[in-house]
């Protein structure tokens, strides 16, 4: 009797939803594991904590600085540099606040997605073990964590967007923009894609009744604009659209990872069943796979069956699934032009450079779609077709998570050790309050230290970012093992690394701990060192306890700002004085050293128009910021114009369009108390 | 009853038109562009083995050129599906002379397995029934970490490109490109079937063959021709049968049925290893799962749910 009682109990099937997500993400639970794989890079806890003042809309910590292309996870970055602050190590800060929620969600979002479609929890427990145990979702949790977390919310922003449609009271949609807002602060690439699906059953299911939405609606969609307008208004300045528009317009990419079978089946082209293959290669698909579609036919066939609500639910879900399919087969046949000229010309699609983020409009459709045809199968006298399917749905779930519990998946399910040559190298740096860079080659692991006062650079990316002319190196092709020396064995190299204030080129090591960066034929660890090893303004050192890290270290490297009489260059050792400057990576604040004769200020983040200088309460004219021969930024300072008439000399270093970013901040804010309120009065609304 | 027959008549010149139409751009985007003759050289490689090609090793074909202007041979390569860090040595000549016409290197990173690879070279302006020796060399190759030629069929394409004033020349210079172009679609089984397919609309039109039984068998049969013995995915001539199909099911209970036996065949295709079969099962699949939502739609959207 208990047990039946237990068995009924509303929180019985979610709670042995938690269980599951807990046995197959078991990592994730212990908080001692080390986990970084893939795109989720390894965070120092000096990197977390430091994460305030280096996240805003000029990031310090991409190669020389770059436009902040993410601004719409600061949010995150705050929450995430706040429990560093408290003292909670950044593994740990990024389970509670990343991948937890992600393991959990995963599975729960849709349980209560379904539940409300078709009020049966047994059959939403089978559909949710589906959608948490799809080959994308999987394979995006062993290596990129923040599209799982969207692709895992995006059930629970549908139901609360349904919710809001049915009930249309102001409760249920603030419910919908809190979590909408959440996806958005998490991945707003999927947030974009949920929005597609709300949008859309608006138009097919609700749109006659246009006129009974559109005060409420309205709000939200006011509520959400503001909540975002601390992303959304630096966006306004051309500086930072033409450089997200030079990331979203890179071209599709992939094609051949993607064809109509994959995206039918929905198996990730890297899907092996076990550890997914890196090599951008299309794996075969598992037979069982096409069980899926095949299932999905079922309420099509028996449409009839349905009632209304059902028939409506059914039809709009088979828009969803055949536009994800679609979508995801890409460049593939048939209309295989399509995707180029959607992701040309569609506002927001140049975000989608390959297709496999819409694999989750595909599982979002099987995933309702299944559960009308177990739903079928239910209504029907034999019990057994019912039991039959569902067990088919399980077991090729359970055999989808079968890697994840005995770790064959790798990826961040498989714990990781920090080499102890970079902890030691982490030590080394923090001691030392001087700026400079150190520099990888070929390229850095995922465990070099970041911090503010040294961040790491790759030789790789600088080439393909930065000196690709200095390396000699053609767009798009290979990197070959003379670009990389290049950089190090030409006349003016010495200036360049002295400029670029890098102290330290770092020949990672080849360890079993480390990442396997020397597997490719261009990288040839030996030969990188030998040949730096012939640099004579190089000196390889030795730092205590560092064993495997080879480390040379170049002495006359300049600061991060500086002053020289004449105009930066390469060619030859420019004088200069180093300056007293504080601030963040889009801000700072330089005393100059002024005789009333005009100076440059040299500010060795990569070149970029939105920097600028201002003094006296006046801005530079534009006309005086120049890029260097090095690709930084130098400024000419008439003092008469920018100093004081004592000639002391308070100038700002200022990226224009943080400015933007602070009064979409403080708005977005406002909003937030506004929103919070808001919600606090309407908390008892009657349903 | 005028306007009506005003209307029929426009429709067929329009079914007649998007015949030609369809017929036409098959005809000239079978090849790379209009200029372009090609010949597919069936086994002109011998069956290459497992193992792939190691360093130094060398795996040559000869054909005879169809037409003077060679300038591109397409081979198949078989990657085995993995990243291969090698480089090959890519040469071709005539049989008689001792000499290589060309030779350059290719990094092996840039092929996709069993996808025709376009290894172009300076044209040869006289190389009309002449005997080529094609060869590719391994220079890194080793075990799992190399490449091979692809046994599936074609694996050697030759293609001629001819200049637009050689083709424009005269009337009997056009006249014999057209008609070498036209014969070479010709000897190509599929273009006669395809030509076929574009008819059927403007056949279904005219004597209304929804209901006849003959027809459906033959639509039943002209499905299964194109799933196994057609090459490729023509989307037109797909988009065809499966618009002329659901006309002939006619509901959506039909159509998922027929939905469901393709997803069903997909899986065959794809536990019998067979690529094609399984991606052009699935496209099918796709498009008769999409036309059985527009028919639901026209109930949902009509007020009949």
């Amino acid at each position: 009797m208990n047990c039946k009682k237990i068995v009924n109990s509303e929180l019985f099937y979610p709670i042995i939803l938690v269980i599951i997500a807990i046995i197959t993400h078991l990592p994730w639970f212990n908080s001692q594991t080390i986990l970084s794989y893939g795109d989720h890079w390894h965070w120092t806890n000096t990197m977390v904590k430091e994460a305030l003042q280096t996240h805003l809309a000029w990031t310090h910590l991409d190669q020389f600085g770059s436009i902040n292309p993410i601004l719409s996870n600061s949010v995150f970055t705050v929450l995430f540099s706040l429990l560093g602050n408290f003292g909670l190590s950044s593994d740990m800060a990024m389970k509670i606040l990343l991948l937890i929620p992600c393991a959990l969600l995963g599975f729960l979002a849709p349980y209560f997605l379904i539940r409300r479609l078709i009020n049966n929890r047994f059959i939403s427990l089978v559909c949710a073990l589906y959608y948490g145990s799809t080959t994308y979702f999987l394979v995006k949790q062993t290596n990129h964590i923040s599209l799982a977390f969207g692709y895992a919310i995006a059930p629970l922003v549908v139901l609360f967007f349904l919710t809001a449609l049915e009930r249309n009271k102001i409760r249920n949609w603030l419910c919908f923009i809190l979590c909408f807002n959440i996806s958005i602060i998490y991945e707003v690439r999927i947030t974009y894609i949920t929005a597609i699906i709300c949008l859309l059953y608006f138009v097919l299911i609700k749109i006659r009744s246009l006129k009974k939405y559109l005060v409420n609606a309205s709000i939200a969609f006011i509520f959400i604009l503001l909540l975002n307008l601390y992303w959304i208004l630096p966006l306004v300045s051309p500086v930072v659209s033409i450089g997200i528009k030079s990331i979203a317009n890179r071209g599709v990419w992939g094609s051949h990872l993607f064809d109509m079978a994959h995206a039918l089946a929905l198996s990730e082209s890297s899907w092996t069943g076990s550890m997914p293959n890196p090599s951008f290669i299309k794996e075969k698909i598992h037979w069982y796979f096409w069980l899926i579609p095949l299932l999905a036919a079922v309420p099509f066939v028996f449409f009839s069956k349905f009632e209304g609500k059902g028939k409506r639910n059914i039809f709009f879900f088979g828009v969803i699934l055949a536009i994800g399919i679609f979508l995801t087969k890409q460049s593939a046949h048939p209309f295989s032009s399509l995707y180029k000229l959607i992701y040309r010309y569609i506002p927001g699609f140049g975000l989608f450079r390959e297709a496999s983020k819409f694999y989750g409009l595909t599982a979002l459709g099987y995933t309702a779609v299944l559960a009308y045809s177990l739903s079928f199968f239910q209504g029907l006298k034999e019990k057994k077709y019912f039991l039959i399917t569902s067990l088919v749905v399980i077991l090729i779930a359970l055999t989808n998570l079968k890697p994840l519990v005995t770790g064959e998946i790798n990826g961040l399910f498989k714990p990781r050790t920090i080499p102890l040559d970079y902890m030691q190298l982490e030590k080394h740096l923090l001691e030392d309050k001087r700026f400079y860079r150190t520099l990888s080659i070929p390229q850095y692991t995922r465990w070099i230290p970041y911090t503010r006062t040294h961040p790491a650079i790759s030789a790789e990316n600088t080439i393909i970012y930065n000196w690709s002319d200095l390396a000699d190196y053609t767009e798009g092709s290979l990197l070959n093992k003379e670009n990389y020396l290049r950089l190090f064995n030409q006349p003016y190299s010495n200036n360049l690394l002295d400029i670029a204030s890098i102290k330290y080129i770092i020949v990672p090591s080849n360890t079993r701990d480390d990442d396997d960066i020397f597997s490719f034929r261009s990288r040839n660890r030996e030969y990188f060192i030998n040949n730096l090893s012939k640099q004579k303004y190089l000196s390889k050192i030795n730092l205590s306890n560092i064993k495997n890290v080879v480390i040379f270290e170049n002495f006359h490297f300049k600061p991060l700002i500086y002053q020289t009489d004449e105009k930066e260059t390469i060619t030859k050792t420019v004088p200069f004085t180093e300056l007293d400057y504080q601030g963040n990576s889009a801000k700072y604040s330089v005393n100059a050293n002024t005789n009333s004769k005009p100076f440059y200020l040299n500010f060795s983040d990569a070149y970029n128009p939105g920097w600028t200088v201002l003094g006296n309460n006046r801005y530079l004219d534009d006309k005086y910021h120049f890029e260097n021969e090095a690709g930084f930024n130098s400024f000419l300072i008439h003092p008469q114009e920018l100093c004081n008439a004592d000639n002391t000399c308070q100038l700002t270093l200022l990226f224009k369009p943080q400015l933007n970013f602070e009064i979409g901040s403080y708005i977005s804010l406002i909003s937030l108390a506004i929103f919070l309120l808001i919600l606090f009065f309407y908390r008892y609304e009657k349903k | 009853m005028k306007k009506n027959n005003n209307k029929s008549v426009l429709i067929v010149i329009g079914l007649i038109g998007l015949w030609a139409i369809l017929t036409i751009k098959y005809v000239v985007f079978s090849d790379i562009s209009l200029s372009v003759l090609s010949k597919k050289h069936v086994t002109a490689f011998k069956p290459a083995g497992n193992r792939g090609l190691y360093a130094k090793q060398k795996i040559s074909a000869v054909f005879t050129a169809d037409s003077d202007y060679l300038g591109m041979v397409e081979v198949r390569i078989n990657t085995f599906n993995r990243i291969n860090q090698d480089f090959v040595i890519f040469r071709i000549k005539d049989t008689v002379s001792g000499k290589w016409w060309y030779e350059n290197h290719y990094d092996t990173l840039q092929f996709n397995n069993d996808e025709l690879y376009p290894f172009g070279f300076p044209i040869i302006n006289n190389s009309k029934g002449k005997k080529y020796l094609v060869e590719i060399e391994s220079t890194l190759g080793r075990a799992g970490n190399n490449v091979s030629i692809s046994n599936n069929q074609p694996n050697l394409i030759s293609k001629y490109k001819i200049p637009k004033a050689e083709i424009i020349k005269d009337t009997v210079s056009l006249f014999n490109f057209l008609k070498i172009k036209i014969v070479n679609s010709v000897k190509d089984n599929d273009l006669i079937f395809i030509f076929t397919i574009y008819s059927l609309p403007l056949l279904v039109y005219i004597f209304d063959l929804r209901k006849k039984g003959f027809f459906i068998f033959a639509i039943g049969c002209f499905f299964l021709y194109h799933l196994f013995f057609i090459s490729g995915i023509q989307d037109e001539l797909i988009l065809i049968l499966v618009a002329i199909a659901s006309l002939i099911l006619g509901n959506v209970k039909k159509i998922s049925l027929f939905y469901a036996l393709l997803v069903v065949l997909a899986l065959v295709g794809n536990w019998f290893f067979d690529q094609s079969l399984t991606e052009k099962t699935a496209v099918y699949a796709f498009l008769f799962f999409v036309s059985g939502l527009v028919f639901l739609s026209e109930r949902i959207f009509h007020g009949y749910e």
